[in-house]
């Protein structure tokens, strides 16, 4: 049915214009505009290398490196839920006056988040030619690990948006998560350097082994090691079926609340 | 294809009614664990069916929270039913509160794009008509304008042009026309009308009256949910109006839109509106200056102050919304009687508060008639000239006039309405042209260019002969002024900002001088007439 075929284009043209708008927003009245995704995460890379590298005095080889990979894993990550979280409620007079499928702002923001991700990952490929790093073949594998990590981001942006119209500390909370993920999360430090039974309990965490599998395939050159793989696929399902069931609830209500 | 554009069958929608809205999560949970039922179930849609045909213009009335804007949401698919179904054949596009969808921190052009890609038009198709867009809406200007920065009718501007650009098969309209200014209100009226004959549907929801009488085909009247009247705009807005008029509980709903939407207006103290030309001229000094010279009314006051306040009083005319009050105000009487032939002001008294001691009958002369009343005055205003028989409805007035009752007369006499001469209707239709959105509604001006719609029965001079035949005359005086004046002063109101006024007071001025160097003869003639045996 060319009607299918309709609905898709439709429902395709408004993610970009989504997305689009979300990017012009984000930026509005700044001068720097999208350089400031870039600038953004190498401050953050900055700060967190000479205090653990001049302060802390970690040992980790092509320490830059692997700090830069991990801050843009974990800001894919960070800006697409961030973005999603308010992605309705910044809509709330939209819903009210035009009919579009719930699921799209979140959606949109999952692409807009990729559209920063894109511009880090070309940053890493300078930081990559600066440091004289020649990345393994395996570096490729990043690819479906980024797309593993957009699955999981629409699987919490979906019910994180529509839980945010409905309980408006939904953002205050998800900002501490957050918070608390950067710093459980592998990105300035190694997993191994974690205590066994906390490693027990973080190994659920699907951010842990996204970054962790993100740090194998591009600075040594292996394939991600199965355990992780394993933990991963399993965490990101049950977590995106679990959203997705919130959100299908949740959403049928969800313009009366606003 | 059938011909039915919206097929709605036995539709219902609840709301939930939060008494202690839960907006937190903790809220949530202490709440979930006192296992109290935090809200209420409130029936919003009750059992609605109804359809509507292509090329079918269907208007909604009904009072706030009546479900009108709902219903709207239901078949626009933003919310969806509880139970019953909605078929909608063809696109459609509502226009609700004001926009579609506008991001206030994106420009004009960025946001016509946007809403048309969520109206389901690809980005190549809305591109080539951008131009054409803001064109029509008047906004070429403001095209890398934020939002933000547009006002309320610049935004409903660009949203009616987004709208009927993009060319959907089922129009939605509510409230739109509450905020554009009357030039635009004429060319949104055009282009629905062009809608309509080109078979598209339109769904129009207004607290005006007016347009859904003038242009609707159907009307439906909303109350609590359902369907209270179908069919025919003429009957379902004299059901609506006799369902006000009997809901004498005004309070209930402060805050009507109605009443809102007279905050357009400026309405001074007391202004005056009984048929004089110098109560237009008066009124307009007052906007602009804020000083009020005497009045008709007030004039009568002086005159008649001995005889006031009269005990009860007959009020017959055209738009005399504001008379009526005035009489109230100014304690001529405690008791009025009106029969109006503007359904529009009739709902707007009953819907304004404090309005009790007034009884309106619609266009219905006969009924007074037969309600063998007698009245301490009777104040005719420019009704004269649509009564066929002015011998027998004087005479029917003469009965109803206490013994010492007193009959005020005021309206046009002068040259006959259907007989304008050629030079006179070339300098009314050059009013017409500079204002345009002025002579619309004005049932007058279209007469007197119209052969064929001159259902208005001019009595001119021959009014005061008759008047005489049957009153002893008291006091009388001609009114002169301009030739346009009748048209132009009825319609002061619309004149709603001070530029209006300005423009107003410029054309009346001209007008003024045109009929002096003409030798335009009497145009009014106020009287004062007592009772005869």
């Amino acid at each position: 049915m060319s009607s299918v075929r309709e609905e898709m284009w439709k429902t395709k043209g408004i993610l970009f214009s989504f997305a689009f708008s979300d990017l012009k927003v984000r930026y509005k009245n700044s001068i720097l505009g999208i350089v400031w995704s870039i600038i953004e995460p190498l401050l953050l890379l900055g700060v967190l290398f000479f205090v653990f590298s001049t302060m802390f005095k970690f040992e980790i080889e092509n320490f830059p490196i692997y700090l830069l990979l991990g801050i843009i894993t974990w800001n894919f990550f960070k800006n697409g839920t961030q973005l999603a979280l308010n992605s309705l409620t910044n809509r709330s007079s939209l819903m009210t006056q035009i009919y579009f499928p719930r699921s799209i702002p979140a959606f949109s923001a999952g692409v807009t988040s990729s559209i920063l991700l894109f511009t880090e990952l070309i940053v890493l490929g300078f930081f990559m030619i600066i440091f004289g790093f020649f990345p393994p073949s395996t570096i490729i594998l990043l690819i479906p690990i980024f797309l593993l990590e957009f699955i999981l981001i629409l699987g919490i942006s979906l019910p994180l948006s529509v839980l945010n119209v409905k309980f408006k500390d939904t953002e205050f909370i998800w900002g501490v998560v957050l918070q608390a993920g950067f710093f459980l999360t592998p990105i300035f430090y190694q997993f191994d350097m974690l205590p066994d039974n906390v490693q027990n309990i973080l190994q659920f965490s699907p951010m842990v082994q996204i970054v962790t599998m993100a740090h194998h395939v591009t600075l040594y050159g292996e394939f991600p090691p199965i355990n992780s793989m394993l933990y991963a696929l399993f965490s990101i399902f049950s977590l995106t079926l679990i959203g997705y069931f919130i959100f299908r609830k949740l959403q049928l209500r969800i313009v009366e609340e606003i | 294809m059938s011909d039915i554009a919206i097929n709605v069958k036995h539709l219902s929608k609840n709301f939930h009614l939060y008494h202690e809205k839960r907006a937190s999560i903790f809220e949530s949970i202490v709440g979930f664990f006192s296992r109290k039922q935090h809200y209420e179930i409130i029936s919003v849609l009750d059992d609605i069916s109804f359809d509507i045909k292509k090329g079918e213009m269907i208007g909604i009335i009904g009072k706030n929270g009546s479900g009108k804007t709902t219903l709207l949401r239901i078949l626009s698919n933003i919310y969806k039913p509880d139970s019953g179904f909605v078929e909608v054949n063809g696109t459609i596009i509502p226009l609700l509160a004001l926009g579609l969808g506008f991001h206030p921190e994106l420009t004009a052009i960025t946001n016509i794009v946007q809403s048309s890609t969520l109206l389901g038009i690809p980005k190549k198709d809305i591109v080539q008509k951008i131009d054409d867009i803001l064109k029509f809406a008047e906004l070429e200007k403001f095209a890398d304008t934020k939002i933000k920065n547009f006002s309320s009718g610049m935004a409903m501007r660009l949203a009616f042009s987004t709208a009927v650009q993009v060319d959907p098969d089922i129009l939605i309209l509510d409230e739109v026309f509450a905020v554009g200014d009357l030039n635009f209100q004429k060319k949104c009226f055009d282009t629905i009308m062009s809608f309509k004959k080109r078979g598209k549907s339109i769904i129009f929801v207004s607290h005006d009256i007016n347009p859904i009488r003038d242009f609707c085909d159907r009307a439906i009247f909303l109350n609590q949910g359902k369907i209270k009247a179908i069919g025919k705009p003429e009957h379902v807005i004299s059901s609506y109006l006799s369902f006000l008029k009997l809901k004498k509980s005004p309070e209930k709903n402060p805050e009507n839109n109605t009443i809102n939407k007279e905050k357009n207006i400026p309405r001074k103290s007391s202004p005056v509106y009984w048929n004089d030309i110098i109560p237009v001229t008066e009124y307009l000094n007052k906007l602009a200056t804020d000083v009020a010279k005497i009045s008709p009314l007030e004039d009568i006051v002086n005159r008649f102050s001995s005889k006031l306040p009269f005990t009860n009083v007959l009020l017959l005319g055209t738009h005399e919304f504001k008379t009526s009050k005035q009489i109230l105000d100014l304690g001529i009487s405690k008791q009025i009687d009106v029969v109006d032939s503007n359904l529009e002001n009739i709902t707007n008294s009953i819907l304004q508060k404090n309005f009790l001691p007034i009884n309106y009958f619609h266009k219905d002369y006969a009924s007074i008639f037969k309600l063998n009343k007698k009245y301490d005055a009777i104040f005719c205003g420019s009704i004269l000239n649509f009564i066929p028989d002015l011998d027998s409805f004087f005479k029917s007035l003469n009965l109803m006039l206490n013994q010492n009752g007193l009959i005020f007369v005021n309206d046009y006499v002068g040259p006959n309405q259907m007989n304008f001469s050629e030079v006179h209707v070339k300098f009314l239709e050059k009013i017409n042209s500079e204002i345009p959105e002025y002579f619309r509604s004005s049932s007058t001006f279209n007469k007197l260019s119209d052969p064929n719609s001159r259902d208005m029965i001019s009595h001119t001079k021959s009014i005061k002969e008759v008047f005489l035949k049957y009153f002893n005359l008291e006091f009388s005086r001609n009114l002169n002024g301009g030739i346009a004046y009748p048209i132009l002063y009825k319609n002061v109101k619309k004149f709603d900002s001070l530029d209006g006024i300005k423009q107003l007071k410029k054309l009346l001025k001209q007008d003024q001088e045109h009929s002096e160097k003409k030798k335009v003869p009497i145009l009014f003639w106020m009287g004062v007439g007592r009772h005869k045996k």
